[in-house]
């Protein structure tokens, strides 16, 4: 081969490498992830990757999704691009059979609504590019197929300034993410102790409605320092909680709180934080276990948060996945964090909340619990850690109560007969919030509610007995009420209520 | 033995024995506590009211950039005082510490100017900045790691005393996620 033959094949490989690197480039640039909840779909649906392709006015996808708009469970649709979500749900609109009411989420939040009058077999364009960055197009085919399908989803487009804004952010997102990683490895490199500060947004994540810590958390009962056998929570620098790992420890975490308020400062070392874990200055908190439904059901309730997706443990296993799936930056799948492997085996991972760039996820299987505290301010879900000879627990994450500012007050009970009753009257809702949700329970027994108006009407108890607790969950927000005694009520005049 | 001959094979002994002492003395630098006492000036001087400078990192970023500079200064100007060879080489990297902080406090000033909704074109070259700087900041945290390896390997007892950790970088693969960024943005700005 000559010289000059040598360089034509030199540049050729350079150009060929140059183009591949390139088509590799713009396939991520090209993909979105997908989540599907459908009719067709026996739960749900998760495509990994689906690719974008170049379309007038931005890139769109070009698939069939197939909507029941009266089953909830089968009408949405979560679009992941670089990091951006963009939910969409399509309920029947309560203007009639044939209106469909299109909620657009874009990150959790919502951005855009609109209700379209659709005849049979018609097309339309729902245009929510200035609202979401995105437009849909919807073919709808009531009541002409006798089963599920009532509309079908051909085509979403993402418009060119919400791509651009998207990859914008997913590099200034990266670069936070970087320090932000660094910042967090200096800092619990030199404390003796291991502390999570609830107002520091290295250790919680501000969601919708919780604070969301999304890291994994190590536990190790054999630590003779101290550093991963406790893990400290506080606000504001005072202690708000204490976990800790015992010794021996066979099936869970302990929880403990201060009797009084304790600057965090005042612990400086792990012999300490036993001694008052062992004092009056501490006390054991009962935690009791949920199901993920019930924290869904929290969870949903108080933020109306896109969700659940769901991803088999056996997918990940597939996918030689890592925890990372716990905090994402925002990629339903993949990512770029965290250390540790899947500890569970079987289950589903339920991804529940796509909250402002942060994924986190429950592990739903026989290595799992998921634990709240008897105030219901703290949520964490544990797994033990089979798979490390150091390492004898993890917490997967921990949820910690926000404040929204929602107001309720007890009013008094009128006399009556044949039921006990507790009538609680809300002065403000959070906005959009559904009075449907509401939870109560009695002494953590669910308990039967009714609304008139801005009052809940609690029932079914025992008149004139005395409650020790009776909680309320309406919009994320957990409002206790303790030692309240039911009022006999006549239960007719419920019946009688709207 | 001629008796002149005995002083002075004496006097040669207790010359070599006087010798042998003086080299053999334990050296005279001064204590590590003392230094380290210190060395505590060059922050508590700038309102930085910690027992050690790596005890509190979000203390350290929330001081203003002049006031980074500053610590950093008294840092060096102490250096060059300093005879304990452990005070040094924690001098040493308390001013890579300083330094990492200073080049995280740019990134996040500049990512912070960037507008999302501008032309992704147009700010290619700041995020390339950018990710130059993060290049420099995971090069500093593995030159702190390596300072604290050898701290802790020379004095253990110092090390111990002030509870002096290596941060833990994994540079490898941080550097592996700024290169596929770097060359993600190549690639578009071939296509601006």
């Amino acid at each position: 081969m000559n010289v000059k033959k040598l360089a034509l094949v030199l540049i050729l490989s350079l150009f060929l490498i140059q183009l591949s690197g390139f088509a590799a480039a713009q396939a991520a640039f090209n993909q979105v992830a997908v989540h599907y909840q459908g009719s067709w779909q026996w739960w749900a649906d998760d495509y990994e990757q689906l690719t974008l392709k170049p379309d007038t006015g931005g890139m769109s996808l070009r698939e069939e999704f197939d909507f029941d708009v009266d089953n909830p469970n089968e009408r949405t649709i979560t679009v992941s691009y670089l990091g951006q979500h963009y939910t969409i749900d399509a309920p029947k609109s309560q203007l009639g059979d044939q209106w469909v009411n299109f909620i657009v989420k874009k990150n959790g939040q919502q951005c855009g609504q609109k209700a379209e009058f659709l005849p049979l077999l018609s097309n339309a364009v729902i245009d929510l590019s200035g609202e979401c960055g995105i437009k849909i197009w919807a073919n709808w085919e009531t009541r002409v197929t006798p089963f599920e399908t009532d509309m079908t989803i051909e085509k979403i487009l993402i418009t060119a300034e919400e791509i651009n804004r998207a990859q914008n952010e997913y590099f200034k997102n990266g670069n936070k993410d970087r320090i932000r990683a660094l910042a967090n490895m200096i800092k619990t490199a030199n404390i003796k102790l291991r502390v999570l500060e609830k107002d520091n947004p290295n250790d919680f994540i501000d969601g919708e409605l919780f604070f969301v810590h999304a890291k994994t958390e190590y536990f190790d009962e054999e630590d003779t320092s101290g550093k991963t056998k406790s893990l400290i929570i506080t606000e504001n620098l005072d202690v708000k909680y204490v976990i800790v790992i015992p010794e021996q420890w066979s099936t869970e975490f302990l929880v403990y709180k201060p009797a009084q308020e304790m600057k965090f400062s005042s612990i400086v070392s792990f012999s300490q934080l036993t001694e008052k874990l062992h004092s009056s200055e501490m006390q054991q908190i009962p935690i009791r276990e949920i199901d993920v439904d019930a924290l869904e059901t929290i969870i949903r309730t108080s933020a109306e948060i896109a969700g659940p997706a769901a991803v088999t443990t056996a997918a990940l296993y597939a996918s030689g996945a890592t925890l990372a799936m716990y905090y994402t930056g925002g990629l339903a799948l993949g990512g770029t964090a965290a250390a540790g492997t899947v500890a569970a085996t079987g289950g589903t991972i339920l991804i529940i909340a796509p909250v402002a760039g942060v994924t986190y996820t429950i592990i739903e299987g026989s290595n799992t619990h998921t634990m709240i505290t008897e105030d219901g301010e703290l949520i964490f879900n544990w797994d033990r850690e089979y798979w490390t000879w150091s390492t004898e627990g993890k917490i997967n994450f921990i949820l910690l109560k926000k404040d929204l500012g929602t107001t309720a007050s007890v009013l008094p009970t009128p006399t009556g007969d044949k039921t006990g009753a507790i009538f609680i009257e809300f002065k403000e809702f959070p906005e959009g919030r559904g009075k449907e949700n509401v939870l109560v329970s009695v002494e953590n027994v669910d308990i039967t509610t009714k609304w008139f108006g801005n009052k809940l009407i609690v029932y079914g108890l025992t008149p004139n007995q005395k409650y020790d607790e009776i909680k309320v969950i309406l919009a994320g927000k957990i409002v206790t009420y303790p030692n309240i005694t039911a009022r006999e009520f006549d239960k007719g005049l419920l019946d009688d209520l709207p | 033995m001629d008796s002149r001959w005995r002083n002075l094979l004496i006097l040669i002994v207790v010359i070599a024995a006087a010798v042998g002492i003086y080299l053999n003395l334990p050296s005279q630098e001064p204590g590590f506590e003392q230094e380290y006492a210190e060395l505590q000036g060059a922050w508590k001087s700038e309102g930085l009211n910690q027992e050690t400078l790596h005890a509190d990192f979000d203390a350290l970023m929330a001081l203003p950039e002049n006031k980074l500079n500053e610590i950093k200064s008294n840092l060096q100007a102490s250096i060059a005082n300093l005879e304990n060879e452990a005070s040094k080489e924690i001098a040493e990297a308390y001013i890579l510490l300083i330094n990492i902080a200073i080049n995280t406090k740019e990134i996040q000033t500049l990512n912070e100017s960037i507008d999302s909704s501008v032309d992704i074109c147009n700010n290619i070259p700041v995020f390339q900045s950018i990710n130059s700087k993060q290049a420099d900041l995971i090069n500093l945290a593995e030159s702190f790691d390596l300072t604290v390896d050898s701290f802790t390997e020379e004095f253990p007892e110092e090390a111990a005393e002030i509870s002096f950790n290596r941060i833990g970088l994994i540079a490898e693969e941080m550097r592996a996620q700024l290169n596929e960024d770097n060359e993600t943005l190549a690639l578009l700005e071939l296509e601006c």
